[in-house]
Formats: C-alpha cells, structure tokens, sequence
C-alpha cells in the first residue's frame, strides 16, 4: 500500500478521498490553489500544499503543478478525483515517467476512452451496442449529408467531449450548418480539440450507467446500474440505484457485456459506463467515464463497497475485495446534488454561507466539504453537498430523501433544495416515468 | 509590534497579511507608518510593496519600499546553481533587474527566478532545499530610489 497519497482535486471529493486514505492507514496530501488555503480539505489532510493561484488552469489543472507537489510532499501516488485532470492521459503518463503511481486507468485507456468516436468503435467490437452515429465530422457538407443519413434530431458532440459538456439538439439541416461553428468553437475551449462528430438523439431516453471496479490482474466487478436520468443542459441532478424500469435479465445481460468490454479495453480502477435506454428497452453505450464519478455514493449504499479505497488499492497493486457474486445491492438509494443555485432560475449563487445545518438519521449519508464561513467561489463548480437516502425499497428511499431535504437548512447563498424537493414530489418521478429531458422541460414550463 | 527592525517586519506583516488574506495593510508606531500592498500577478511571481515613511529627526520622511518575492511555482528552493556553487545572492547584496535569486526545481525543471526590481536583498526566507509552495515568500529587497 502506498505510504502517502496526494489529492489533486478540491470539495467534497477532497473530503471523500481523504476519509479513504485515512482507513486505509494511507497519509493524505492536498494539492490546493490559493482561494481554498482555507478550505476544509486543506485543514484534514495530513499536509496540504498550495500549487497556484484560484484559476483551475494554473492550479488543479496544472500538471506540472501537480506533479511537482507530489514530488516535494513525497507522495507515492496521485488521486485526481473527478473533474480537472481525473482523465487526463498527459497526467497519467508524467506520473508513470517520474516514478509516481496515477490512481485511475492508464494513459492509453484515458486516450483511447477520451475520444468518444474512438471508444464508440472499441464499445461495438466489444459487443455493446451504439447510438447510429458518425465517425468525426470536419466540414458542413460532410456533416449535412451523413446527418440526413442518420435522421434528425441530431446531437452534436465533442469527439473529445465528456461529462455532458459541449452538446447540442439539433432539429433540421440549417439548424446544424449553424451550430457546428459553434460547437467546434465550444469544444476548442472546452476541451483544447475542436473536432465533432453526430448522433442520432433519442428522445424519451433514461441515462443509465454501470458503475464498474477492475484490478490489474484481471478480475473485474460491476456495481449494477444507476439511473441518472435527472439532468439540467446534460448535468445530473438526482441519481438513483437501481434504475426503476431495469433489473432483471436485460439489466444482468448489459451489466456482463459491460463487465467483457472491461476486460477487452484493458481498464483498470474505477469506471462508469454510460448508456441511452429508449423507450423499447434497448440499450446504447453513450461513453466511459475514467474516473471515480459524483454519484459512486449511492452505490457505496447499496451494495456496501467502498469505491474509492477499492481504487486506491487498485491503483497499489492489490487484488480487487470482491467477485461478482459478492456483490448483493440490497434497496434503493437516491443521491440529490444540492448545489449554490438559484432554484428557479439556476443562476449561480457565490457567497459566504452563514448557516449550515445537515440531515442524518436513518439511511442518510452526506458528503460535502460546506462548512459555515466558507465561502462558494465563482471561479469553481458550485456543488455544495450530496445528500445520499437508502431505504428497503424506493419508496422508502423517496421518503428520506424528502425527509433529508426538508431538515437541510443552507443560507448565505442560494440553493437547489427547492427545486429538488419539487422533483421529489413530481408525479413522473413517483412513478418512475422520467427521462432525460424531463427536468429541463420542467424548468421551462416554469419560466 | 517592533518597529525599529525594517527587515525583521517585512516578513511579519506579510505573514500577517497572507494569514487573514489582506490585500492592503496600514500600521504606524514608533514614528513609522508602514503601507504594505499585495498584488496577485497571474503567471508571475506574487510581488509585495512596501512603503515605510520613518520620521527623522529633522522631522522630513524618507520613503522605504521593500518587495517581497514569492515563489511563482511549487518545488523545491535551491540558492545555489549546484550544491557546491556559491549562493546566488546573500542578504545585503545588491541586485539588478533580471538578476537570479534561486532556482525552483520542480518535475526535474530548473526555473531560474529572476528580480523584478534594482535593490538590496534584506532577506532571504527559505531554506535551500526546502519544499516551497506557490505563493510562498522567498526574499525581501529594499528597492532602489
């Protein structure tokens, strides 16, 4: 096992790790910038160094800096979270020249999992079915004439795109000459690669994903799926486990194929495979994400596997502490990201929180770095806490989640609790009739 | 508060300030008033100013201004070019502009960090060899004029 771990990431993920490293004996180093010198991650860690100023591109998002505080803090290993440099190949393959172990998949994994119409090919030939869709896109007349092929809608996205950002719906053929400058031009600085490729758009879709654990000798487990469907401009907002319209043989089937897929691409650490359902029942792999994700929490409940200690031995060398028929989930657990946002309008809310109360109790779990006189920078994502509920089944999960919410008291800023409370109380969420264009639909009803 | 010792404040009040995150500092006693202003210069090395106004005894200012040189980067502090060379400076030698004040290794990277000011070293504040921070004070100098 490794002896010290530096963290290069910040909020609640920071805390996550930290807790990890500390039952597993492991010292913790947090790599900060200069605006969370005061933050609670930097005060738990065992030692925390400050590697640049507030802009992510000069601080979590510096390689160099990264890499440099873990030599001078003399780490073994680096956690990148999730976000910032989680998937970065360029990370993992300095750490791998300059004797540091990079706690995620290798750097060919990273690449060839970060280019989407890369992994779409490498997702087919493992046996997983993708959306109809293009290989990259580079000028208008290509990308008219193939998306008449494919049939509009049509989404365009990043090739080198992820975590939802950088896509667009588009309906009709001059509604996508339009767009793809913009898009080009939004995936340059989203993701330094301007390249784009198309995809049929499925409406009436859930997001489900398979949470995946692979060590490196083979050995690959998969945590069931969750159903993320809840989304605002493709960011998730509540998440749940197990998916309400899955289970059963077509979720066994998907969960083994995605399991074969694992092995095939080599991947070793936490993952997520993501996937489109449609109405019918059939399941389309969208994309991997190489990295622990925000929602791993619910299937920590569920199932009782500790995601992130299980990466970081992983990432030592260790055999994986499970097989697949250990792994028993047992309820439902629903994740809600409460988030410094205006609840009607969504409009950031930065600040200083004056008051800070959280829920317990029963079958609750929150994970969140928010503590009162801390301050909600502009300069960062605005998650404030994840509030995780378990019940013996989803009702009883809905009920304290509801529950949860309503002892949540946050003030200073603004926050999303009354928006997620309404999505709590919703006919289609009860009934388990959400998909993904349900919350922004709901939202501009609203307006 | 001692104010009889410039060089020994410098370093103080800009501990003080990094602690509470002060951009702007004012403090007057012993019939000296001290301004000491940081400015947080992306890509650069975070530079501090200082401006000691001293009443003298035939009562007219004569004005101080001391910098303050952060580390642009994370690493490690290296005075010398190797470890058997002499240090590159040494409190109450006299630098120019663009003179090297250390070396900051970081990823096997010598990052020569260079005065931005003309002036006298009045104090060097880390350790050779020692793991510095970015942000983290490295050198005061009295600047010229």
């Amino acid at each position: 096992m490794f002896k010290t771990v530096l963290i290069a990431n910040r909020g609640e993920i920071a805390v996550r790790i930290i807790a990890a490293c500390r039952e597993l004996g492991v010292r913790s180093v947090v790599a900060h910038s200069q605006s969370d010198i005061d933050a609670l991650p930097v005060r738990l860690a065992d030692r925390a160094i400050c590697i640049g100023p507030a802009p992510s591109r000069l601080s979590y998002l510096s390689v160099p800096a990264v890499v440099s505080a873990a030599q001078v803090s003399g780490a073994d290993a680096i956690h990148p979270g999730y976000g910032f440099l989680s998937e970065s190949a360029e990370l993992a393959d300095t750490c791998v020249q300059t004797g540091l172990v990079f706690i995620g998949p290798p750097a060919t994994v990273l690449r060839q999992l970060g280019d989407k119409v890369q992994a779409r090919q490498v997702m087919r030939e493992a046996g997983l079915s993708i959306i109809r869709g293009t290989e990259t896109v580079n000028d208008i007349d290509t990308a008219v004439r193939v998306a008449a092929e494919i049939g509009y809608p049509i989404m365009v996205k990043a090739t080198a795109g992820g975590g939802g950002r950088g896509m667009r719906v588009v309906e009709n053929a001059a509604a996508l000459a339009a767009a793809l400058p913009i898009a080009r031009r939004e995936a340059e600085t989203a993701f330094g690669d301007s390249r784009i490729y198309l995809e049929t758009f499925i409406d009436q879709a859930r997001h489900i994903e398979y949470q995946v654990l692979a060590d490196s000798r083979g050995r690959v487990v998969h945590l069931g799926e969750r159903d993320c469907s809840i989304q605002r401009r493709h960011q998730k907002m509540v998440e749940e486990t197990p998916a309400v319209d899955v289970g059963g043989d077509a979720s066994r089937r998907t969960g083994e194929l995605v399991t074969a897929a694992v092995r095939a691409v080599g991947y070793v650490g936490a993952g997520t495979f993501e996937f489109l359902r449609d109405p019918q029942g059939r399941q389309y792999f969208m994309e991997a994400n190489a990295r622990v994700q925000v929602e791993h929490g619910i299937s920590e409940m569920v199932t009782g596997v500790d995601v992130v200690k299980e990466q970081i031995r992983i990432a030592a060398g260790e055999s994986l502490g499970w097989q697949q028929q250990d792994v028993a989930p047992r309820g439902h657990a629903i994740e809600c990201r409460i988030t410094a946002e205006h609840p009607k309008t969504l409009a950031p809310s930065p600040g200083a929180i004056t008051v800070l109360t959280l829920p317990g109790g029963p079958g609750v779990r929150v994970d969140t770095a928010a503590e009162v006189g801390g301050m909600v920078s502009p300069f960062y994502d605005p998650l404030l806490a994840k509030v995780m509920a378990q019940g013996r089944d989803r009702h009883e999960a809905i009920a304290r989640m509801r529950r949860a919410l309503s002892m949540t008291s946050i003030k200073g800023v603004d926050t999303t609790i009354p928006l997620l409370q309404e999505i709590l109380s919703h006919p289609n969420f009860l009934d388990g009739r959400v998909t993904t264009t349900f919350l922004d639909r709901l939202i501009a009803d609203r307006a | 508060m001692d104010f009889t010792d410039v060089e020994s404040l410098v370093p103080r009040i800009a501990a003080l300030m990094r602690e509470h995150d002060l951009a702007e500092i004012e403090l007057e006693g012993d019939g000296l008033r001290v301004r000491l202003r940081r400015e947080a210069r992306v890509g650069h090395s975070d530079s501090q100013s200082l401006q000691v106004t001293r009443g003298g005894s035939d009562n007219t200012a004569t004005d101080v201004s001391v910098v303050v040189v952060s580390a642009p980067v994370v690493g490690t502090f290296y005075r010398s070019a190797e470890p058997t060379a002499t240090p590159f400076v040494e409190v109450g030698d006299r630098v120019r502009r663009g003179d090297v004040l250390c070396i900051i290794e970081a990823m096997k990277q010598m990052n020569d960090i260079t005065s931005h000011y003309a002036g006298q070293v009045v104090a060097i504040q880390a350790e050779n060899g020692e793991a510095v921070e970015f942000g983290a004070q490295l050198f005061a100098i009295k600047i010229d004029g």
